[in-house]
C-alpha cells in the first residue's frame, strides 16, 4: 500500500533489507571474502613481525624469525573452535537462535582479525555470551562461567566482552535462515491447498512436512558455511528447501511452486536459480563434511605459538 | 582526566572523529554530552578505497543509500553537531550492560526520518558510548509551554511523525514499548524522532515470554498493566493514543499514581471494560473483580477536538488490543486525509522562551519519573537488579 500521506520524495526509499546492518556490512562475494581474510592475514603478519624484533631489541633475548599462519590456516583452526560453540549450547541448553548468533559474531570477528592476536578459545565464550544477551536468553555471568572449560576471570570477560563488540562494530542483529524458511513452508502449503485436488493435500503435507524437517537441518548447518556472508537469509532458507526436496522426493512439488510463485519476473527467477542452487550444493557439501580433526588444529596451535603477536600479551615487556 | 577526542569506529564511515564538548543530559541509564563529528577528509577516503577489492566501496554505497530522505545538517566546515550517550555500567557483575546492548543492537537497524540516527558506537575503557544525532527538544517540553497553542494541523503533524516512526520499527519486528512525550524528539527544524530505545526489543518469535513492566505507567496499556507476557504492537499504539490525547489536553490523560492505581485511572476515563469489549481479558494473570465505572463519551472531555481526530484516538484505546488499529491503519485513518492538511516541520510550535524546559526543572526531578514505576527483566518477568535501580527514589 503506499501511503496517501507521503510527500513525492525525490529518491525511491531503500528497500528494508537494505537497511540491515548484515547487508550493508556483512556481504561479501566469495571473491571478496578471499580477498578480505589474505589482507587481513597479511597485514597482521606484518604486525606480528614487527613487535618480535621490537621485543628481541628490549629484552636482548634472541628469537627465529616467526612463522606466521596463513589465512587459510586460521580458517581451519576456526572451524575446530565453531564446533566447541555447538558443543557448549548443547550443553546448557541454549536454542538455535543464541547458537546461530554466536557462530555469526565468531565468524564476523576472524574475518577481520587474527589468531595471532586474538585467541579463539577465549572469543568463542564471549561471543556466545553476549549472544545470550541479544537473543534475550540471559544467564548470569557467574553461571556461565561456572559452565565453561578454563573460564577467564569476570574481570577479563567484561575486556573482551568490548573488545569483541569492537571487533563485530557493535552491530549485534543477525538475521536467521530459521524465520524465511518457516514462512516458506506456509507458503508452500497454501500453494498446495489451492493447486490440488483436496485429496491429494494430506499425503503432500506430509512429504512437505518430512521435507521440512530436513531442510531445518540444513539451515543449521548453513550457520557453519561461509553463507552467511554470501546469501542472504531468506535465499539460505529457501536453498535448504531446495535441498531437502532433493532428497525427499519433492523436488518436482517445489518446483511446480517456485516457478508459480516468480513466473512474473523472469530474470528475477533465473538469478534466485543460481543463489538457490549455490545454497543447496553448499549445504549439502557441509553436512557430509569430516569435522576438522583434533590433530589439525592441534598442528595450527603448534605453529601459532611461535607467531603470537607479543603486543597482546599481557606478560610481554612490550 | 577524559579524552575529549574518540576515533571513529567503522571504517567506511564518513567521520574520522568525535568531540566531546559538555554534558547536556542524564538519564537513568546514561550521561548524554553534546559534541562534533569530525569528517574524514575526502581524499584520504577515495585513497583507502582506491585499490580495495574486499568489497569496502560497497559498503559505503550501501550506507549512503540507506541516508536517502534523512536530512544531514552539517556546518560549512563539514561538522556535524552530535550528542555522544555515555552508557552508566549497569550490573558490572554481568558484563556488559543487556540494555545499552539492546538500543544498540536495535537502533543500528533503523533508519528512518522519524527515528533518531545512530551515526557511530564507540567504547573507552568499559564504557559504551553511542554517537547520536543531536536533538535538543522533546514533545513533552513543547507540551509544557504555556506561551504557545497548538492548532489542530499542528497536532495532525506530530501524531504523523510519530507514527510514521512507529510504523517503521514495527515493520522491522521492532516494539519500542517506552513511547511517550518525554522520548519524542524534535529537532531544529521541527522534524519529530523516536529516541530512548532502551526498552526496545524484536518480537519475532511469538513462543517467547515477554515481561509486563515495561512503558512509563500513565502510557501503559490494559493488558501489560494485567500482566500479559505475550504481547504485540498494540502496546505501543495505545501509548500513542495517550500521546494523541495529551498534546489535545496539554496534560497528561490517565495519571495514574500507582501501579495498581493506574487500572482505575483509565476505567474512570473510558469506562470498566465488559466480556464484549474485550473477550480473553479474564484469562489475563492479573485479572480480578474491577469497580465498575460509567462509560464516559470522551467528547464531553475532548470538546474541541474534531470527529475524525476523535475516531481515530478512541480507536487506539480500545481495551482489546486486537482491536486496536497498526501503525499502519491509522496512517490511512481519514483523519491524515481529512482537512486542515498538517503543518510543515518547520512551522510547528517551538519552545519559546524556554518556558517550557523551565517548566520542566521548575517541577524539580523529572515530572514523568514519578509515572516511570520499575521496569522488568524479558527472561523470566522478574525484576532483576536492574529494575530495581530503574525504580529510582
Ligand atoms: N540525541 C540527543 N540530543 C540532545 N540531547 C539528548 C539526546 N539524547 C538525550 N539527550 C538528553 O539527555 C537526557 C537523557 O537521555 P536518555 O533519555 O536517552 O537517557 P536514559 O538514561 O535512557 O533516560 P531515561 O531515564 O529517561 O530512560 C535527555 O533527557 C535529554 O535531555
Ligand atoms: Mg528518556
Amino acid at each position: 500500500m503506499v501511503d496517501p500521506t507521503a510527500e513525492a520524495s525525490p529518491q525511491p526509499l531503500p528497500e528494508p533489507y537494505e537497511q540491515c546492518s548484515q547487508y550493508r556490512h556483512w556481504k561479501h562475494s566469495a571473491a571478496e571474502l578471499q580477498h578480505l581474510r589474505q589482507k587481513v592475514n597479511l597485514k597482521a603478519a606484518a604486525r606480528v613481525r614487527k613487535a618480535v624484533a621490537e621485543q628481541q631489541e628490549l629484552t636482548r633475548i634472541p628469537a627465529p624469525e616467526p612463522v606466521c599462519i596463513t589465512w587459510d590456516e586460521q580458517l581451519q583452526y576456526c572451524q575446530y573452535y565453531e564446533e566447541r560453540i555447538r558443543a557448549y549450547c548443547r550443553k546448557l541448553q541454549f536454542d538455535r537462535f543464541v547458537e546461530a548468533t554466536a557462530l555469526a559474531y565468531f565468524k564476523r570477528f576472524y574475518l577481520r582479525n587474527t589468531v595471532m592476536e586474538y585467541d579463539p578459545k577465549l572469543y568463542l565464550m564471549t561471543c556466545l555470551f553476549i549472544a545470550t544477551k541479544v537473543e534475550s536468553a540471559h544467564i548470569s555471568l557467574a553461571t556461565f562461567l561456572e559452565n565453561i572449560h578454563k573460564s577467564p576471570s569476570p574481570d577479563m570477560m567484561i575486556e573482551l566482552e568490548f573488545s569483541l563488540s569492537k571487533g563485530i562494530r557493535y552491530e549485534y542483529m543477525v538475521h536467521h535462515p530459521f524465520w524465511p524458511l518457516h514462512g516458506f513452508l506456509l507458503d508452500v502449503q497454501n500453494y498446495i491447498s489451492s493447486t490440488h485436488p483436496r485429496p491429494a493435500h494430506e499425503h503432500l503435507f506430509q512429504k512437505l512436512q518430512r521435507c521440512y524437517s530436513r531442510a531445518e537441518q540444513f539451515a543449521s548447518n548453513a550457520t557453519l558455511t561461509d553463507l552467511t556472508f554470501t546469501h542472504m537469509p531468506s535465499q539460505i532458507g529457501l536453498g535448504c528447501l531446495l535441498a531437502a526436496a532433493r532428497e525427499r522426493d519433492f523436488e518436482k512439488e517445489l518446483e511446480q511452486y517456485l516457478a508459480s510463485r516468480f513466473h512474473a519476473k523472469l530474470d528475477e527467477l533465473v538469478k534466485l536459480r543460481i543463489a538457490l542452487d549455490a545454497v543447496a550444493d553448499a549445504v549439502v557439501a557441509q553436512s557430509t563434511k569430516p569435522p576438522i580433526a583434533k590433530e589439525a588444529a592441534a598442528a595450527v596451535f603448534k605453529k601459532l605459538q611461535g607467531c603470537l603477536n607479543p603486543e597482546f600479551d599481557p606478560e610481554s615487556p612490550l | 582526566m577524559q579524552p575529549r577526542s574518540y576515533p571513529a569506529t567503522t571504517a567506511a564511515s564518513r567521520w574520522s572523529h568525535y568531540i566531546k564538548e559538555k554534558k547536556v543530559g542524564e538519564g537513568t541509564y546514561a550521561v548524554v554530552y553534546s559534541g562534533w563529528a569530525i569528517p574524514t577528509p575526502a581524499q584520504k577516503l577515495e585513497h583507502e578505497l582506491a585499490t580495495d577489492d574486499t568489497g569496502e566501496r560497497d559498503e559505503v554505497a550501501r550506507d549512503k543509500k540507506i541516508l536517502t530522505g534523512v536530512a544531514l545538517v552539517c556546518e560549512p566546515d563539514g561538522r556535524r553537531k552530535i550528542a555522544i550517550k555515555k552508557f552508566k555500567i549497569g550490573e558490572y557483575k554481568d558484563g556488559m550492560d543487556k540494555s545499552a546492548i539492546r538500543e544498540v543492537k536495535v537502533l543500528q537497524e533503523l533508519k528512518h526520518p522519524n527515528v533518531i540516527e545512530l551515526i557511530d558506537v564507540f567504547s573507552y575503557k568499559t564504557n559504551l558510548n553511542a554517537v547520536l544525532e543531536f536533538l535538543d527538544c522533546d514533545l513533552e517540553v513543547i507540551i509544557k509551554n504555556k506561551n504557545v497553542a497548538f492548532s489542530a494541523a499542528d497536532i495532525k503533524s506530530w501524531m504523523l511523525m510519530t507514527l510514521r516512526g512507529v510504523r517503521h520499527c514495527h515493520a522491522n519486528f521492532i516494539l519500542h514499548r517506552d513511547l511517550k512525550p518525554n522520548n519524542l524528539l524534535l529537532s531544529k527544524d521541527g522534524e519529530l524522532k523516536l529516541g530512548d530505545f532502551g526498552m526496545a526489543r524484536d518480537y519475532g518469535d511469538p513462543h517467547r515470554k515477554m515481561t509486563s513492566m515495561v512503558v512509563t505507567r500513565w502510557y501503559r496499556s490494559p493488558e501489560l498493566l494485567l500482566g500479559a507476557v505475550r504481547y504485540g504492537y498494540a502496546v505501543d499504539m495505545w501509548a500513542v493514543g495517550c500521546i494523541f490525547a495529551e498534546l489535545m489536553l496539554r496534560v497528561p490523560f490517565m495519571p495514574g499514581d500507582s501501579d495498581i492505581g493506574q487500572l482505575q485511572t483509565i476505567f474512570r476515563a473510558l469506562g470498566t471494560p465488559t466480556e464484549a469489549d474485550w473477550p480473553g481479558m479474564k484469562y489475563l494473570p492479573d485479572y480480578h473483580a474491577f469497580e465498575q465505572f460509567p462509560r464516559n463519551p470522551l467528547r464531553n472531555l475532548f470538546t474541541a477536538a474534531s470527529p475524525d481526530a476523535l475516531a481515530l484516538m478512541e480507536s487506539m484505546l480500545l481495551y482489546d488490543p486486537l482491536k486496536r488499529p497498526t501503525a499502519h491503519d491509522a496512517l490511512n485513518h481519514f483523519y491524515f486525509r481529512n482537512q486542515p492538511r498538517p503543518t510543515p516541520p518547520a512551522k510547528l510550535p517551538r519552545d519559546v522562551d524556554k518556558a517550557g524546559s523551565k517548566a520542566k526543572e521548575a517541577a524539580g526531578v523529572d515530572p514523568e519519573m514519578h509515572a516511570r514505576g520499575k521496569r522488568g527483566n524479558d527472561e523470566d518477568g522478574i525484576d532483576d537488579a536492574h529494575a530495581v535501580r530503574r525504580k529510582l527514589f
